[in-house]
């Protein structure tokens, strides 16, 4: 194998201060070019390399396009070595927490190696699975957590395979540079479903809220009725499955079984989930029956557990509109995201229009932050 | 009406570009096919550095279907983040109402007049957005930048922007 300098596996990791800087919850970095495969045992290395990963997309090396057309990277993002955006801790100090004061970022990995929305945590094999998110976990602590004390990781696990999950979350859930499991959007059942309720539990124990990022595979078509035709139907449309996401683990008591447990939707737009929560107690109304046990009314888990991060913003032709439509949702659940180095990058600087409340950013972009993720600012 | 030597012809050859700093202010000079163009380094939507990083590129535009394709080469710049494109001649946005026409029957005043529009049958319209631009002229073999503003910016942003 090619020998490849490893960061110390193991270094000090200071209190995480905001100070008077910004929250970011969604940095996607990428490890270099053959890093992760000097993480992973032999066998592993030899299996990946002979028969690629097969995911729920089912399919290997292939994802979905054109969404991933140029990695769907900033053009300005890609370092002049060559290699991936994402890639270098320089360039995402001095293109997104240096000139905007980010001073927590948190990073969802999407890997393995610009693979971006088909990651680990899809492979078909649980043990693949496994060895994949245990390596980009090691990777990424060690190589962005412990030199940069700005960047904090999201930890992928084998969501589809909970023994394996909560292993790994036993495993790094008490490293103070960990704030949060990374989940997915696509997933091989509806969020609610009790197979995933071990990694629920074991996410609490560890006081570590979940992050689902939007993603492509999940076995299933990309929409409720099917695959959609144009690029354009599918990237409108993906907020579709969050949606469905939220309304499974409201409904199946998941969060009365876990009261302590807050997740947060990453990548999916704020205001689509205002009109479906107020819907959704219309019905509850009629309906609750069927659901006898759920202890509150559907929209009040929304402020002890339902989070959304900001990107890609709404940009409504009345900017005041925008303001309104978070209200509606929840003024103090809903965080800053920028998404770089993605090309739908969100800058802290224009994200909100001038008419937006000054309060209500700076809940967004600090303190909302602070109450997901438990830190003391 | 400032204006301020920005290089020697030589210095930016056809096809390139210089990014100078002229009042606090980045701006982007490009020679393209042997005419200079200079717009401000901040794409209007949400402030990307659009000259320091954007793509230049031609565009080609048809009357209809299966009509004659005319294509015009180095016409546009795509910013580096959100894509949205300008024409680098005039730093206006464009987009086709016949593919963003979403209500029939709204009727508003807007600044300008008709000569404003390309095609007045619907065909390309000038967009609502607008770059901040600066004429450039060559004196005696040296690139000359004036930034005297040429162009208010336009739009729903530039209006909320004024309101506040």
């Amino acid at each position: 194998m090619t020998a490849i300098d490893h960061a110390p596996s193991a270094a000090p990791v200071g209190e995480a201060r905001l100070g008077t800087g910004i929250f970011d919850v969604d940095i996607h970095p990428v490890p270099r070019e053959g890093l992760i495969a000097s993480y992973l045992p032999d066998r592993w290395r030899r299996h990946i390399h002979e028969y690629g990963v097969r995911t729920t997309n089912g399919l290997t090396h292939v994802t979905e396009y054109p969404q991933m057309y140029g990695g769907a990277m900033r053009n300005d993002a890609w370092p002049d070595d060559g290699s991936y955006p994402g890639s270098s801790l320089e360039l995402i100090r001095s293109q997104l927490l240096d000139p905007y004061n980010v001073t927590v970022g948190v990073l969802q990995c999407l890997a393995p190696g610009g693979q971006t929305l088909n990651p680990a945590s899809q492979a078909l094999d649980p043990r693949v699975a496994d060895v994949l998110t245990r390596a980009i976990n090691d990777w990424q602590l060690e190589h962005l957590v412990y030199p940069e004390p700005r960047l904090r990781a999201s930890a992928p696990v084998a969501f589809e395979a909970a023994e394996f999950a909560v292993k790994e979350i036993e495993r790094v859930g008490s490293n103070p540079g960990v704030v949060s499991i990374l989940g997915l959007s696509k997933t091989l059942e509806p969020l609610g479903s009790r197979k995933y309720w071990p990694i629920y539990e074991a996410a609490v124990a560890h006081d570590l809220p979940i992050q689902f990022h939007l993603s492509q595979g999940g076995g299933h078509a990309n929409t409720g009725t099917g695959w959609t035709s144009y690029h354009t139907e599918y990237h409108v449309g993906h907020t579709q499955s969050l949606q469905s996401q939220m309304l499974s683990l409201i409904l199946t008591g998941t969060f009365d079984r876990f009261p302590d447990l807050k997740v947060m939707f990453v990548e999916g737009n704020v205001v689509h989930f205002a009109p479906l929560v107020q819907r959704l107690d219309y019905h509850w109304k009629t309906l609750r029956g069927e659901v006898a046990d759920l202890q509150r009314k559907p929209s009040e888990y929304i402020r002890d557990h339902i989070f959304a991060s900001t990107q890609p913003i709404d940009e409504p032709e009345n900017p005041k509109h925008l303001a309104e439509m978070i209200e509606e949702f929840c003024p103090d659940n809903v965080v800053f995201a920028s998404d770089y180095p993605h090309f739908d990058f969100d800058s802290p600087e224009t994200v909100f229009p001038s008419v937006f409340p000054d309060d209500l950013r700076d809940k967004i972009m600090r303190t909302n932050g602070l109450r997901f993720f438990g830190l003391e600012g | 009406m400032p204006k301020y030597v920005v290089a020697g012809t030589s210095e930016i050859e056809p096809g390139e570009r210089k990014i100078v700093e002229l009042e606090g202010r980045k701006i982007g000079v490009f020679n393209v096919d042997g005419e200079y163009f200079a717009l401000l380094d901040q794409c209007p939507h949400a402030g990307a550095a659009l000259c320091s990083f954007g793509t230049v590129f031609g565009v080609s535009d048809a009357d209809k279907p299966d009509g004659d394709i005319s294509y015009e080469r180095n016409r546009a710049i795509r910013c580096p983040w959100h894509a949205w494109e300008y024409d680098i001649r005039t730093g206006e946005s464009f987009f086709d109402p016949r593919n963003a026409r979403v209500r029939k029957y709204d009727v508003e005043v807007v600044p300008g007049s008709p000569a404003d529009v390309v095609d007045p049958d619907g065909g390309r319209q000038k967009g609502p957005f607008v770059m901040e631009g600066y004429a450039v002229s060559v004196e005696d073999d040296m690139v000359v930048v004036d930034t005297s503003r040429r162009r208010p910016a336009r739009g729903s942003r530039a209006q909320a922007q004024s309101r506040a």
